[in-house]
């Protein structure tokens, strides 16, 4: 009964969930698991997560709030936080081990080769800089330009984002800023050094819907253009499924189903990818009224087997006892769920 | 039928502070701009048990006219009236009864409740400001309210930090309906919320709105959970209203051209027509002295016209108007447009 989606060891061949066509992948995590402290225990919040990120390639990571998705995605900064542990696994960028590095040895790929876009811009920013003065600061920083020269790429890079005006931009403080202005400044901070990566946790959950639509736009250009690679995190498919090559869905801590994003959509696979799809409201009436996710993700009442079957429609006793893996069904497309079968015949 | 409430031609500016300061820094800046209002001859009405979502990006005024019908802000001119009675006046002189009727709900739940007090506080509140309930009484209809937005009773000894963001999010609007209310002003309720979250509670206000028969206004700025959830829609641009109407007239051409921008903004499948370039963040913020208020941002636009008249209000049917130059038959290819691909958003309409 237990399913070939149950096979046991973890099997360490090149199984890591890629569709990197052979070439070296850009990032790879494989088994990474981060524990944060609850009081005097440990409890993980992400759990034997792998993946690959292909060199311009655009990853999604995907999942509801507290899924682990954002702290998966600060692990390419390497992990260094009070509170927290990398309790195993490795992130490999470029063929170097992230984690095993000091702050000291990050300091020069942190905004460099490897740079973030947080989801509040306004907090980003500081307040009582001009805006142009602190992408100077960045370029300074890092050794790339420094004094006129730097101020010269601040104005470019502010026309590459779309603001208007780019000179006069770069004399305004934040605050003299919008919303969208200011997140435009938050990512040409981010691409000011050419990153091999740029890591993006929400950035426009913050903005309007049209805001929003433009900064797509815009991130989908950039990256076009630069061939950098990109991880972006958010709960909001419709945004994935617009700018994302791949995505990846994480469910309390553990990635579920991976595919490439027309696949995913089209096909999707794992029943909480199904019920996550089905609630982004459309605009097209039809999809109104299928498969719901019932209930919330709680930590504190996570069956040991697979964490989604406390609201799985399709769960069985077994599916609460025996953790579930990764397992590729179809060419890069991989899904932890050992009733995927009966679910595509529709047996609940 | 009777509207619940019907708001007529509100006119809202803020204005500018009178102190001698701030009168002399405008004086010394030569400042003699006149405020512009943040919400013009906005006329639209809401039926008993009715959903009216009102739609439009951040400065558009969609906050400021839920404010007024709350009492928060008065409007400079217009009328508001609720079962027919006027009550144009400031919330400290609304009568209880009044207060009761109308609630509002905030974008932000953590922010809503007193954080240092329990559930049942913040609750037990609003049922002592408008009910004499006695002991046993107060903590039945506490458990029934909590059961309503599908929270344990447990919930009631719970600090607000030490709930979800959903779970905030439910007891504000038990507490909304603790009032027992006729109308609830929902304003960004489902900003702050995962996707998933944002469903439970779009299907807990269908519920609710089933079993009390109370009226939603329906702040959002994304016109797909407007869709699920709205009878009627109302879309503000810089504080006018250019389109209302049933949510089919609203989702199917023709539109306005603003309209069919956000609907081209929701994000999914393939490029936006209006591309980053094409749209410079600029136009979004201030208007035109004279003509339409979206004409700098318009790829309709009728040269000419529409940046030098006030677009008139066009009414495609009883139930939908229509604020703009371009006819009925002029806008019906907006939406054919937008799925055609962005090379066919050219102005080929000024002809």
């Amino acid at each position: 009964m237990t399913g070939a989606a149950m096979a046991g060891a973890a099997t360490d061949d090149a199984a890591v969930n890629g569709s990197t066509d052979g070439a070296e992948a850009l990032v790879r995590v494989d088994d990474l698991t981060v524990d944060y402290r609850n009081d005097d225990e440990w409890v993980s919040v992400v759990k034997n997560v792998s993946f690959e990120i292909g060199r311009g390639e655009t990853l999604g990571l995907a999942g509801e709030s507290g899924c682990g998705k954002t702290t998966t995605a600060l692990a390419m900064f390497g992990y260094h936080k009070p509170g927290s542990r990398v309790a195993g696994g490795r992130v490999t960028f470029d063929g170097r081990d992230l984690l095993g590095l000091s702050d000291r040895q990050m300091q020069p790929i942190r905004g460099a080769r490897i740079s973030l876009v947080p989801q509040n811009p306004a907090s980003t920013l500081t307040p009582s800089m001009k805006v142009g003065r602190q992408v100077v600061e960045t370029l300074e920083s890092h050794g790339v330009s420094s004094g006129r020269d730097a101020m010269e790429r601040t104005v470019e890079l502010f026309g590459q984002v779309g603001l208007p005006e780019p000179a006069e931009i770069a004399r305004r403080y934040p605050h003299q800023l919008s919303g969208g202005q200011q997140q435009r400044v938050v990512i040409a901070i981010a691409i000011a050094c050419r990153p091999d990566l740029i890591v993006l946790d929400e950035p426009t959950t913050a903005l309007d819907v049209t805001t929003q639509a433009r900064l797509l736009d815009l991130l989908t250009h950039i990256k076009d253009e630069s061939g950098m690679s990109a991880l972006y995190v958010s709960h909001n498919l419709g945004v994935l499924e617009q700018i994302c090559d791949r995505v990846a869905v994480m469910y309390a801590g553990e990635l579920i189903e991976i595919a490439p994003t027309a696949e995913l959509f089209n096909r999707p696979r794992h029943p909480y990818t199904r019920g996550l799809i089905a609630a982004v409201p459309r605009v097209e009436a039809e999809h109104a009224g299928t498969e719901k996710l019932r209930g919330l993700l709680r930590r504190d009442d996570l069956p040991d087997g697979c964490g989604f079957a406390p609201r799985c429609t399709y769960s069985r006793p077994e599916c609460f006892t025996d953790s579930q893996r990764l397992d590729e069904i179809e060419p890069s497309h991989h899904v932890a769920c050992w009733r995927v079968g009966d679910i595509e015949a529709g047996t609940p | 039928m009777t509207p619940l409430l019907e708001v007529e031609d509100v006119q809202i500016t803020y204005r500018p502070h009178r102190g001698l300061v701030s009168r002399l820094i405008r004086a010394l800046r030569s400042d003699t701009t006149e405020p512009v209002p943040a919400v013009r001859d906005a006329s639209f009405t809401i039926n008993p048990g009715e959903t009216v979502a009102l739609v439009g990006e951040s400065g558009s005024g969609k906050t400021t006219l839920a404010r007024s019908i709350a009492g928060l802000i008065p409007p400079q001119q217009g009328r508001l009236r609720f079962d027919g009675t006027d009550v144009t006046r400031p919330v400290h002189r609304r009568s209880p009864e009044l207060l009761r009727h109308i609630q509002y709900v905030f974008q932000n739940p953590a922010s809503s409740l007193n954080p240092r007090r329990k559930v049942r506080y913040n609750l037990g509140r609003t049922l002592d400001v408008f009910f004499d309930l006695s002991k046993a009484e107060r903590r039945d209809r506490m458990a029934e309210l909590l059961s309503n937005v599908h929270l344990d009773p447990g919930y009631i000894d719970r600090y607000p930090p030490q709930l979800s963001g959903g779970e905030a999010q439910r007891v504000a609007i038990a507490q909304a309906l603790a009032a027992e209310p006729k109308l609830i002003l929902c304003d960004e309720i489902l900003s702050a919320l995962d996707v998933s979250v944002q469903n439970n509670i779009l299907e807990l206000l269908r519920e609710l709105q089933a079993s009390t028969d109370v009226a939603y206004l329906f702040i959002a700025h994304d016109l797909a959970v407007v869709r699920w959830l709205a009878d009627r829609v109302v879309v503000l641009y810089h504080g006018r209203i250019v389109e209302q109407g049933t949510v089919e007239e609203i989702f199917t051409p023709p539109h306005h051209p603003y309209t069919a921008l956000l609907l081209d903004s929701i994000p999914g499948k393939g490029e936006h027509q209006v591309s980053a370039q094409a749209e410079d963040a600029s136009t979004a913020g201030a208007a035109p002295d004279a003509g339409c208020a979206f004409e700098p941002r318009c790829h309709h636009r009728i040269a000419g016209v529409c940046e030098v008249d006030d677009p008139p209000r066009l009414h495609d049917s009883e139930t939908h108007d229509v604020l703009c130059h371009l006819s009925a038959a002029q806008r019906a290819p907006l939406q054919i447009r937008a799925a055609a691909g962005a090379a066919a958003v050219t102005s080929a309409e000024e002809t």
